[in-house]
């Protein structure tokens, strides 16, 4: 009998050895990734929260206490005319609802106002104040309720006195890293709150 | 190629795997060096500090001659010694009840030894490092058996990786619980007078 080439005994396998085949060089090509299951769907649909209300989070617990305009930072004290700013204080209450050790620093992803002309991510712009006792950048250690003063600096005029400044709110979900051992979080918008801005 | 070739290919890939599987992670291989602080007054030493935990106590309140630190929670405020032996630099520390991981507190910055000392070699300081906890955390099993750990700056705890820890174990139900603490902001030990 003559002896069969690679290529002929390829050309006679089942297709169903060839599906197989196909399916586990994408399992294993998947794997290293992170699996199949890297993508959760989630509702667009965003949920208006009042300030009695909270939104529970895979990682934080948010609620939006108040807002209101102010020429006096609660940790620095009253701006310098000279520098033409004015700020946005959020009060807000979060709890870490993880076993780790989280930073406010993190918050900017998950609580942002949103108002036009201005990006509440960008550098400097936000400082995290403890109500406590003005203390900045605190901790957030598991369980631990933390009244907090989001303090945005602003340009004066961009909100007016009286007016409804909206704030999103983000979730996040937990992956493992693709760049390092652990974990890393994916936020993601789940809510809004409208809050009435005075002066103070 | 025969189908005793395509056989060995498969078992050697199988191997391959299982050797990954087999081989330890990077979490495990860079895992620091445990040391036991067996009890109070005992200067125990890595390679970068020693530490002597001198006491333990639970607070409402924290205060420095500067600042008042009220909580929502509780305090815990743990006082020690600390000497660098082979560079200059500070102390890093870290707490955990069971897999419940907690920050020392910055909130009284330079009060803490933690922040407000950076000693030179073979020089001592005492003061306190301070966590906030929820009140809840005093209810948890693991309470009993608390761990707070403490690293040079530079080592596991500061971000770096294979160096020393030590761990000294805690019973947080056991410890005094008082209305208010005042504590020390860090200063320099005379010789005559260190612990351990």
């Amino acid at each position: 009998m003559a002896r069969l080439t690679l290529r002929q005994r390829l050309t006679r396998l089942h297709p169903l050895v060839w599906v197989v085949a196909v399916a586990a060089a994408g399992a294993l090509l998947a794997w290293p990734l992170g699996g199949w299951d890297t993508v959760t769907l989630v509702s667009r649909t965003l949920t208006p929260y009042a300030s009695n209300q909270v939104l529970h989070g895979h990682r934080f617990d948010i609620r939006v206490d108040d807002a209101w305009l102010s020429n006096v930072h609660p940790a620095y004290g009253p701006a310098d005319p000279e520098d033409g700013i004015e700020y946005l204080v959020v009060a807000t209450t979060v709890t870490n609802v993880t076993h780790d050790v989280a930073s406010s620093a993190e918050l900017d992803e998950y609580i942002a106002p949103v108002v036009p002309g201005f990006d509440p991510h960008a550098f400097g712009v936000l400082d995290y104040v403890l109500a406590l006792d003005d203390s900045t950048l605190p901790e957030l250690n598991p369980g631990l309720p933390r009244d907090l003063l989001l303090v945005y600096t602003l340009t004066p005029g961009l909100v007016t006195e009286g007016a409804d400044v909206r704030v999103e709110l983000s979730d996040a979900l937990q992956r493992e890293s693709f760049l390092s051992y652990g974990t890393v979080w994916d936020p993601f918008p789940v809510g809004y709150a409208i809050r009435n801005v005075d002066r103070r | 190629m025969s189908a005793r070739g395509i056989v060995v290919a498969a078992a050697c890939v199988a191997a391959a795997f299982g050797l990954t599987l087999a081989a330890p992670g990077d979490e495990v291989i860079q895992a620091p060096f445990v040391r036991t602080i067996p009890a109070l007054d005992q200067q125990t030493a890595t390679r970068e500090i020693t530490v002597t935990v001198t006491d333990a106590r639970l607070a409402d309140r924290v205060q420095t001659p500067e600042w008042t630190g009220a909580t929502n929670g509780v305090w815990l405020v743990v006082d020690l010694e600390f000497t660098r032996r082979i560079s200059r630099g500070g102390l890093s520390g870290a707490f955990r009840i069971g897999d419940t991981h907690y920050r020392l507190s910055e909130r009284a910055d330079l009060a803490t030894l933690d922040n407000g000392a950076s000693g030179q070699p073979d020089l001592p300081w005492a003061g306190s490092v301070l966590v906030e906890l929820p009140l809840s955390a005093l209810e948890d099993p693991g309470a009993t058996h608390a761990v707070i750990s403490f690293a040079g700056t530079s080592g596991p705890l500061g971000g770096g990786d294979l160096d020393g820890v030590l761990e000294y174990t805690l019973d947080l139900t056991s410890l005094d619980h008082e209305p208010s603490i005042t504590i020390a902001e860090p200063a320099r030990v005379p010789p005559a007078q260190v612990v351990g």
